[in-house]
């Protein structure tokens, strides 16, 4: 008669435990799957243009508040980031705004223009001049041929990725008179190669 | 009365007729000026015409500069000529 409160005692241990076992199972099944959704997202939201916009906007660079969306800005994005260049939502923007308008964005200055704003010896960098703002609107030279021959003054090129300091490699070069016919290239190794853009 | 530091000059000589290729006198032109940027003459011009790349005052020199120039030789030598129009801190002299 004894024995029978003590099996019952060990019984309720037994389902406690095994309860507690399943419970921990449970939770870590949940925690995985979470783990395993919120990677999947990262790798979908490759090309979330907001993700871009955002991330370019903290960093100010030229052309990143343009506003345009659509299969274009899309398709950019994933050329320019195939590509290497560290934002490619703001060249995106820029290419698609040069291929729609024809000319680039207001961010943009000439050598020139900087110049006459300052930006004439080593301690003053473009960004000291005019925050968000980059070089372009300079004539291409194309002085090794590595781009289709055209009547000298006909490219025109940009830079690229500039957010602060010294300027990098990386440049759009176009056709001022053939930017709708998508005759725009990038080179992001300083003109030792060229990229035209794809097809819009 | 305190006296007002000048940078130094960063100076570079071409020898020559130029019997080297292009890029080895873009390297030697490079080299000489403390630069590290694309090894073709649409970057040079880049460089020469960027303050913060190249700081001047800046001198650079063609020994021997033939007169009668051709291909590359004529390309370097606009380039050099160009950038030497566009800054006041940039001087080329052919000798």
């Amino acid at each position: 008669m004894q024995a029978r409160p003590m099996l019952t005692r060990l019984g309720a241990r037994a389902f406690v435990g095994l309860g507690a076992v399943f419970f921990t199972v449970f939770c870590a099944l949940v925690f995985a799957l979470v783990w395993t959704l919120t990677q999947a997202k990262g790798t979908a939201g490759a090309l979330d243009l907001d993700q871009y916009q955002q991330q370019e906007a903290a960093a100010q660079v030229c052309g990143h508040d343009l506003g345009l969306d659509g299969p274009e800005v899309e398709r950019l994005l994933a050329f320019g980031e195939a590509q290497g260049l560290r934002f490619p939502y703001a060249f995106a923007q820029v290419t698609t705004y040069l291929w729609l308008i024809g000319e680039l964005p207001d961010c943009y200055m000439t050598k020139s223009v900087a110049r006459g704003k300052g930006w004439k010896n080593a301690g003053t960098t473009v960004d000291d001049i005019d925050r968000g703002g980059a070089i372009g609107g300079d004539t291409f030279g194309n002085r090794e041929g590595r781009l289709p021959q055209r009547p000298r003054g006909r490219y025109v090129e940009a830079d690229l990725d500039y957010v602060r300091g010294n300027r990098g490699a990386a440049r759009l070069v176009y056709d001022r008179e053939l930017t709708d016919q998508g005759f725009i290239w990038l080179t992001v190794d300083h003109y030792d190669s060229f990229q035209r853009i794809p097809e819009l | 009365m305190e006296q007002q530091e000048h940078p130094p000059t960063r100076r570079a000589v071409i020898t020559g007729s130029g019997a080297e290729a292009c890029p080895t006198q873009i390297t030697r032109l490079y080299e000489q000026l403390g630069v590290e940027a694309g090894r073709n003459l649409d970057a040079l011009a880049d460089v020469l015409s960027d303050p913060n790349w190249l700081p001047g005052p800046v001198v650079v020199c063609w020994l021997a500069c033939p007169k009668s120039r051709s291909g590359w030789q004529a390309s370097l030598y606009d380039t050099l000529r160009d950038a030497a129009a566009a800054r006041d801190d940039l001087t080329f002299v052919e000798r």
